[in-house]
């Protein structure tokens, strides 16, 4: 299924949680938003990427 | 490209000034930033000196690099004796002053001594002038910027200036400049209170051109491209540092309740996307800068939007480390902060630790002069940043002094609950999350500091990503797969990062915008700058023996009184478990960290059981002569 990860049209498998999802990108502690909505880590495990959903993915090092 | 560089020297006390060349090859081992201005108090000054006697140096530096039309060039660094810490004391503030100070033509600005009236310092190139500042004095920032600048009406300038934070020598005072912009941390705004020196002010100046026009083309021509590249940049752009609250509330590690939690309930009500969502009016930049991450907010009959708006440390400090969810509260202590003059930081934390105290009964309604200093109470922030600029008796003058100083007056159960080391509150970065910096924030030599070394999660990013490439150019790491280590590779990582660090306070680079991990441009673009922009063929190597030159010079001014490995701790509460959001806990031992401090000193060749550099280490440096 298609769905947007950063602004990019991305190819993912069906029934991806979010917590595959970022460790299939090797990020698996990335703050994660879909469709507008950041979710909570204790969500990733449940929380089932649908298609077409616009997906952000951030990882914040540092800063402040 | 190395020529003399021009040191301005102003004695207060005497009303002179004078100017000094520094010859090229001492310049290039001390290329501007902290690093110039250690080595000018190393040479001009007793490290025993009071940091608020005539006899502590207050320096202004720049780099050979600042003033260039590059994003994240345009940052000045002030060097003292810190009054907050009684180590050097380092803070850098970004805007327009620093790239016009350059253009001035001064690597650095000396100021000695200690005026008989209060006064300003005025600066076009050669004519430098101490001028009257008596109606400036009592002034919130803002008044004074304004009517300075109804004074010298006709010119334009840029200034940095004290509010009444710096004129009553509040231990962490801040020097505010475009009322907006800090040099925050260490209480620079107290030494140049207590020298009697209101505002620097440079006219502004034609810039410099650089040395290889085209080829700085090359690096920077596509800045905007390389941002929409760069998610971490995009979000920098678009939300500003305020970001950070989001990413770091979603794990559960934003430090809430004078850190006895890294959540709290309605964070999202703090949240860099709901600052942007609701009370953002534009964003702002600094001088050259592209990627403009300077967020101006704007609450009607409120808060106004010329003193800028909350970053992340700030929505933290006054938000979860206070408990307190009220956005409409964070903005507007983050405005009377910039007109005061007091850092965001060390305020916040300070007030949250006078929560801690009220809620567990060591601060009574008698000691808050009645303020309810229940965690939450945002509402409180208003009368209590007042009392504290203008050192009221009872809670202001107390909070004045800082949480560990203040702490002191009230026994070992409200010291175990400050959170600082070396008496500076730590920033909103939990170790428990990023055990790196427990080493960083315990041996830094101007006390914690989160722009002191890069963070750990570089060392779990993919190997495809620049976040691990960058570091690994500085040397090698291993992968890390967790939080919570704490070992021989994290204490590498934590000094091998921060030379680079330390070596960019020295060339005055904006740390959002270069750096070896997550940042627009990385240790191999920064070659390229200093070639392009200066005619200096530079080394990954050259550039971080510069970054270590000036810890060891800094370790070697606190060891001269008496600072040492003794003084390289955590606090207590940096031991406390830590849940974060999916309920994993996580915590340092001291065992841990102690070994970890252990293998931090052997990398950079300081000697374990007191924690000063060794002679081979000097001698290395071409320090022999500390």
């Amino acid at each position: 299924m298609t769905v947007k990860i950063n602004k990019n049209e991305t190819e993912v498998e069906e029934g991806l949680t979010a917590e595959q999802l970022l460790a299939s990108r090797g990020n698996p502690r990335a703050a994660i938003w879909v469709n507008g909505k950041q979710l909570l880590k204790a969500e990733y495990g449940s929380h089932v990427i649908q298609p077409g959903d616009e997906i952000k993915i951030l990882r914040i090092a540092a800063g402040g | 490209m190395w020529k003399n560089a021009k040191i301005l020297y102003v004695d207060l006390t005497e009303r002179t000034a004078r100017t000094e060349e520094l010859d090229a090859e001492t310049w290039r081992k001390y290329p501007g930033g902290s690093a110039l201005g250690m080595y000018l108090m190393l040479k001009g000054m007793y490290p025993a000196a009071g940091p608020l006697t005539p006899e502590n140096m207050l320096i202004f530096s720049v780099s050979p690099l600042t003033g260039l039309p590059v994003s994240g060039l345009s940052r000045m660094c002030v060097t003292t004796k810190s009054p907050l810490t009684g180590t050097a004391g380092d803070s850098q503030v970004g805007g327009f002053i620093p790239a016009h100070l350059a253009a001035s033509g001064y690597a650095s600005v000396v100021i000695t001594g200690k005026a008989d009236a209060p006064v300003y310092l005025y600066i076009d190139k050669e004519k430098v002038e101490i001028k009257d500042a008596g109606e400036l004095w009592g002034m919130t920032t803002d008044q004074a910027e304004e009517a300075i600048a109804r004074e010298l009406s006709g010119e334009k300038t840029e200034s940095s200036i004290i509010g009444p934070a710096g004129e009553n020598l509040v231990k962490y005072a801040a020097i505010i400049h475009m009322k907006s912009r800090a040099n925050g941390r260490n209480g620079t705004g107290a030494v140049m209170g207590s020298k009697n020196l209101k505002a620097l002010v440079v006219k502004r100046q034609q810039m410099p051109k650089p040395f290889d026009k085209e080829g700085l083309k090359t690096l920077t021509g596509n800045v905007k491209e390389r941002i929409a590249a760069n998610q971490t940049m995009v979000d920098t752009a678009l939300h500003g540092s305020a970001i950070c609250v989001d990413a770091h509330a979603a794990e559960g590690f934003l430090p809430s309740f004078n850190w006895e939690a890294g959540i709290m309930d309605d964070w999202q009500s703090t949240a860099g996307t709901t600052i942007t969502e609701t009370v953002l009016k534009e964003r702002d930049t600094c001088f050259g800068c592209a990627v403009r991450c300077k967020g101006v907010v704007e609450i009607e009959g409120k808060v106004d939007p010329k003193f800028g708006g909350p970053e992340y440390e700030t929505c933290s400090t006054f938000g979860s480390y206070c408990g307190n969810s009220n956005l409409e509260d964070i903005c507007l202590a983050n405005q009377l902060c910039n007109m005061y003059g007091i850092d965001t930081i060390s305020c916040g934390a300070t007030i949250a630790w006078a929560m801690e105290c009220y809620e567990k009964g060591i601060l009574t309604a008698n000691d808050t002069d009645g303020i309810d200093l229940k965690f939450g109470n945002g509402k409180s922030f208003g009368a209590l940043i007042k009392k504290i600029a203008y050192r009221e008796a009872g809670i202001g003058n107390l909070l004045a002094e800082g949480s560990a100083l203040a702490a002191k007056a009230f026994g070992q159960a409200a010291e175990d609950l400050v959170v600082a080391t070396k008496g500076q509150e730590w920033p909103a970065h939990m170790v428990q999350f990023k055990p790196n910096l427990a080493v960083n924030y315990a041996v830094n030599n101007f006390g914690a500091d989160h722009q002191s070394s890069e963070h750990d999660p570089a060392l779990m990013a993919p190997e495809d990503d620049q976040n691990w490439a960058w570091p690994n150019l500085l040397a090698k790491f291993e992968k890390v797969d967790g939080y919570g280590i704490l070992d021989d590779n994290k204490a590498k990582f934590a000094f091998v990062t921060q030379k680079f660090y330390s070596m960019m306070d020295t060339l005055c680079l904006c740390q959002f915008v270069w750096g070896p991990a997550w940042q627009l441009y990385g240790p191999e673009d920064l070659i390229l700058l200093c070639k392009y922009a200066t005619g200096w063929d530079t080394s990954i190597e050259e550039l971080q023996e510069i970054g270590e030159r000036r810890l060891v010079m800094m370790r070697m001014f606190n060891a001269k009184t008496g600072f040492g490995r003794k003084d390289d701790s955590l606090p207590k509460k940096a031991l406390l478990p830590i849940t974060d959001s999916a309920g994993d806990t996580h915590q340092l031992t001291a065992e841990g960290f102690e070994a970890a401090l252990d293998s931090y000193y052997s990398y950079a060749g300081w000697n374990a059981k007191t924690g000063v550099p060794t002679k081979e280490t000097l001698s290395r440096l071409g320090l022999e002569w500390l």
